[in-house]
């Protein structure tokens, strides 16, 4: 296979991501456009409330455009330009609601223009219905039910998500997956039955059996979720909201009280300065970005070319403490090819070959097309009538497969316990030879395969496993971070410590059972920890579902993908490891631009409160030198209002993510957004006051 | 015989316009919101008018009392979203 030209090479799930193309690249004309739009609709109290840091503040904006319309409106008020300068809070204020509608508009967008993309894959389609008198009824695909039996022919569209019942044909998956190579689709298999609606068979024909009924499928449930119609507010959110409430709660009492107080020390303050001070000191900056942060988490997983059930999944893997890692095809290379077959019991190398041929001819595995290569390149041959054998398929709780030939013989292939019980429930006697070739073979960090022909052992094949490369560096990149990564292999002890020890993973589970899946993840789970793991096949569904993050393959089975809480549409399991590092970019960007909303508020008290209370003799903390009250209160929105939109990309690309303990990170954080979110207001604020004081405003 | 008791059309009229108003603010209840809070600050303004030593005139002390209830309403509002989160 080459590298050179991928769009040609067959279809490797889990090959070099740099090769492949991306799902339909999303249309992000007139984003800005429907956003400045959707921001005014935003405006819309029943809207508005869902927020309750900007809902106070828009409350506050009406107060203060009525303070503008009459500025004696709650008493009467000394001084000049009154109405000038509530107007001007007034318009601040309405600035600063409309940014923050901007910052979740513009995240919203995005994640429309995905959904958009996506929809474009799924378009009304006839399909060509089977009657149950076996006649062919064309219908349209939204009348299709689930149960109903589709043909579908080359070059015709998938109607609706099925199952292959009958016929094997090329499908070509790229309008989903972005993958240009077509994958193979044919009955029977836990995988290759599965298809989606919306893609389409370019060679054959297919009888698919209906497994979804119209608008609950795949693209359609991917569609809702991207598009925000089933977001729901994550625990880390919903914590936030409630920290953030409290706050703005415990200032809208101090701001409510301070009247008596200013009276008190004969600076009587007007409605118009005591909103502006409340909406200062409020939390607005995150209040503003939160669920902007949110949206653009999901969208960057469905970027990925991941979709999350929900948001939630998303934030688990910021928290995962333990990953769960299949072998094969996510550390390892997912083919594993057959290098040698070593021959024991005083067999020759061309006996073992033919038996292994023998033994593979129905396998149509990476590992037993393998086999077969190996066997015909030593000169194995086919000596027996293939349409009277019959083949005997690989199971997890058989853990062999082989090939009953004619006249009554057995060829077994597999794990060498499993082979050694088929030997000695057939009579026979197993060598001390087979046990020195299993150890050598697992000694090179290879896959041991014992050979058997009825009650006699032929060899072993040794199955070569290589590691991914790179893999090495990323686990120790989530070991830093505090993640535990463990391997999962139905090999044997001794391969799955060489691999496990060549990949660096902390620690592994040789012979595995799909059971034993489930197990590790709930011994995991019991001592408080956050687990994810990847499947694909419908034995790996509970584990799926019994897991914090599930990552199902979309090469993998339906039972698989509904278990799941994400789905990878590429089919590639090491995307787990990326999608640790989003989760926790998503969970360090809110804490960031929570820090620094909440520092900001240092600098906003020394530019409001000594200005403004100036006569009680707390003018020396004025350090800024700000020139008037008025200018002080209007430059200190200005900033607070300003910052909303400057933070918007950051908000929607996310802080830049370092593979760091988290000590570290909170310390690095606290360094860039506490110290940064002090500073940078008292000199912001300082040039707002230049200005505002240069144009004459105050 | 019973005599037949019939009320006039325009009493009629305002019976049946009650029920449906009553009836709209059964659906809607934020116009019965406010609509109570208005009856509530033309309640109050008098006593914070007098709390004022008459300082306050008679708008400025119903717009006071407004603007107390509507902080009062967004203290409740901030409770509702720290005790009920998921709902906003």
């Amino acid at each position: 296979m080459t590298t050179q030209n991928p769009s040609r090479s067959p279809r490797v799930p889990g090959g070099p991501r740099e090769f492949r193309k991306h799902t339909p690249k999303p249309s992000m004309r007139g984003l800005y456009q429907r956003a400045i739009k959707d921001s005014f609709a935003k405006l819309d109290p029943r809207i508005a409330v869902r927020n309750p840091v900007m809902f106070v503040v828009w409350i506050g904006t009406l107060i203060a455009l009525l303070v503008t319309i009459n500025p004696n409106l709650f008493g009467t008020v000394q001084g000049d330009n009154q109405r000038l300068l509530n107007g001007l809070i007034t318009a601040i204020l309405f600035f600063t609601v409309l940014f923050a509608n901007f910052a979740e508009a513009v995240a919203e967008g995005r994640g429309k223009a995905q959904a958009d993309s996506l929809r474009a894959t799924r378009s009304d389609t006839i399909a060509r219905k089977v009657l149950p008198n076996g006649s062919i009824q064309e219908v349209n695909s939204t009348e299709l039910r689930r149960g109903d039996q589709v043909r579908v022919a080359a070059g015709a569209m998938i109607p609706a998500d099925g199952e292959v019942i009958s016929g094997i044909a090329s499908v070509d998956e790229s309008a989903i997956t972005g993958e240009s190579a077509p994958v193979l689709k044919q009955p029977g298999s836990d995988i290759a039955s599965s298809v989606t609606g919306g893609t389409r068979v370019i060679s054959d024909e297919l009888l698919i059996q209906i497994t979804a009924d119209p608008g609950k499928g795949f693209i359609d449930r991917m569609i809702s979720l991207v598009e925000g119609a089933e977001r729901s507010k994550t625990p880390n959110e919903i914590a936030l909201t409630v920290l953030l409430a409290v706050l703005t709660l415990v200032f809208l009492i101090v701001i409510a009280t301070l009247t008596p107080l200013a009276n008190y020390v004969q600076t009587p303050v007007t409605i118009a300065i005591l909103i502006s001070l409340l909406v200062a000191l409020i939390p607005t900056t995150i209040g503003g970005l939160l669920s902007a942060i949110g949206i653009a988490g999901m969208d960057r997983v469905a970027r990925f070319n991941v979709i999350a059930t929900s948001g939630r999944a998303v934030e688990a893997c910021g928290d995962v403490n333990t990953l769960v890692l299949d072998k094969t095809g996510t550390i390892t290379l997912g083919n594993r090819l057959a290098d040698e077959f070593i021959p024991i019991n005083g067999h020759a190398l061309q006996e073992v070959a033919k038996v292994a041929l023998a033994g593979s001819i129905f396998d149509e595995t990476p590992e037993g097309k393998s086999i077969t290569g190996l066997a015909e390149r030593l000169g194995a041959t086919v000596d027996f009538d293939r349409s009277a054998a019959t083949g005997v398929e690989f199971s997890a709780r058989t853990r062999m497969s082989g090939t009953d030939l004619p006249e009554g013989r057995e060829v077994r292939k597999g794990a060498v316990d499993a082979i050694k019980g088929f030997v000695r429930s057939r009579g026979g006697e197993v060598s001390q030879e087979l046990d020195v070739a299993y150890e050598r073979v697992s000694r090179l960090g290879g896959t041991p395969l014992a050979l058997c022909q009825d009650n006699d052992l032929y060899g072993v094949i040794y199955l070569k496993d290589i590691v991914k490369p790179g893999l090495r560096e990323r686990f120790d990149q989530l070991r830093r971070m505090g993640v535990r990564t463990i391997m999962l292999t139905g090999d044997n002890r001794i391969t799955a410590s060489v691999i496990a020890q060549e990949a660096g993973v902390d620690d592994f589970i040789a012979e595995a059972t799909p059971e034993d899946k489930i197990d590790v993840i709930r011994s995991e789970q019991s001592q408080g920890k956050l687990v994810a793991m990847t499947g694909d096949g419908t034995n790996d569904a509970p584990a799926l579902a019994q897991a914090n993050v599930g990552l199902a393959m979309n090469s993998g089975t339906q039972a698989a993908k509904e278990a799941a809480n994400m789905v990878d549409l590429d089919s590639d399991p090491t995307k787990l490891i990326d999608l640790v590092t989003i989760g926790k970019q998503l969970l360090i960007t809110r804490g960031a631009l929570t820090t620094f909303s909440i520092a900001n508020d240092i600098a906003k008290y020394f530019a409001i409160i000594p200005t403004i209370f100036a006569a009680a003799g707390i003018g020396s903390l004025n350090i800024m030198r700000l020139t008037s009250p008025q200018s002080a209160i209007l430059s200190a929105l200005i900033y607070n209002a300003l910052i909303i939109p400057v933070l918007i990309p950051l908000a929607l690309k996310g802080v830049q993510f370092r593979p760091l303990t988290a000590d570290q990170l909170l310390q690095r954080n606290i360094l860039i957004y506490g110290l940064g979110g002090i500073i940078a207001p008292f000199i912001a604020i300082k040039l707002i006051d230049l200005l505002v004081t240069a144009i004459g405003l105050a | 015989m019973k005599a037949k008791f019939f009320l006039p059309d325009t009493i009629v009229l305002i019976i049946e316009d009650l029920i449906s108003i009553s009836l709209e603010f059964r659906q809607r209840k934020w116009p019965l919101r406010l609509f109570l809070g208005l009856c509530l600050s033309v309640a109050i303004a008098p006593a914070v008018q007098a709390a004022t030593d008459n300082t306050l005139n008679r708008g400025q002390s119903l717009a006071l009392t407004l603007l107390g209830l509507v902080t009062l309403a967004l203290t409740v509002y901030l409770f509702v979203v720290m005790f009920q989160p998921e709902r906003f």
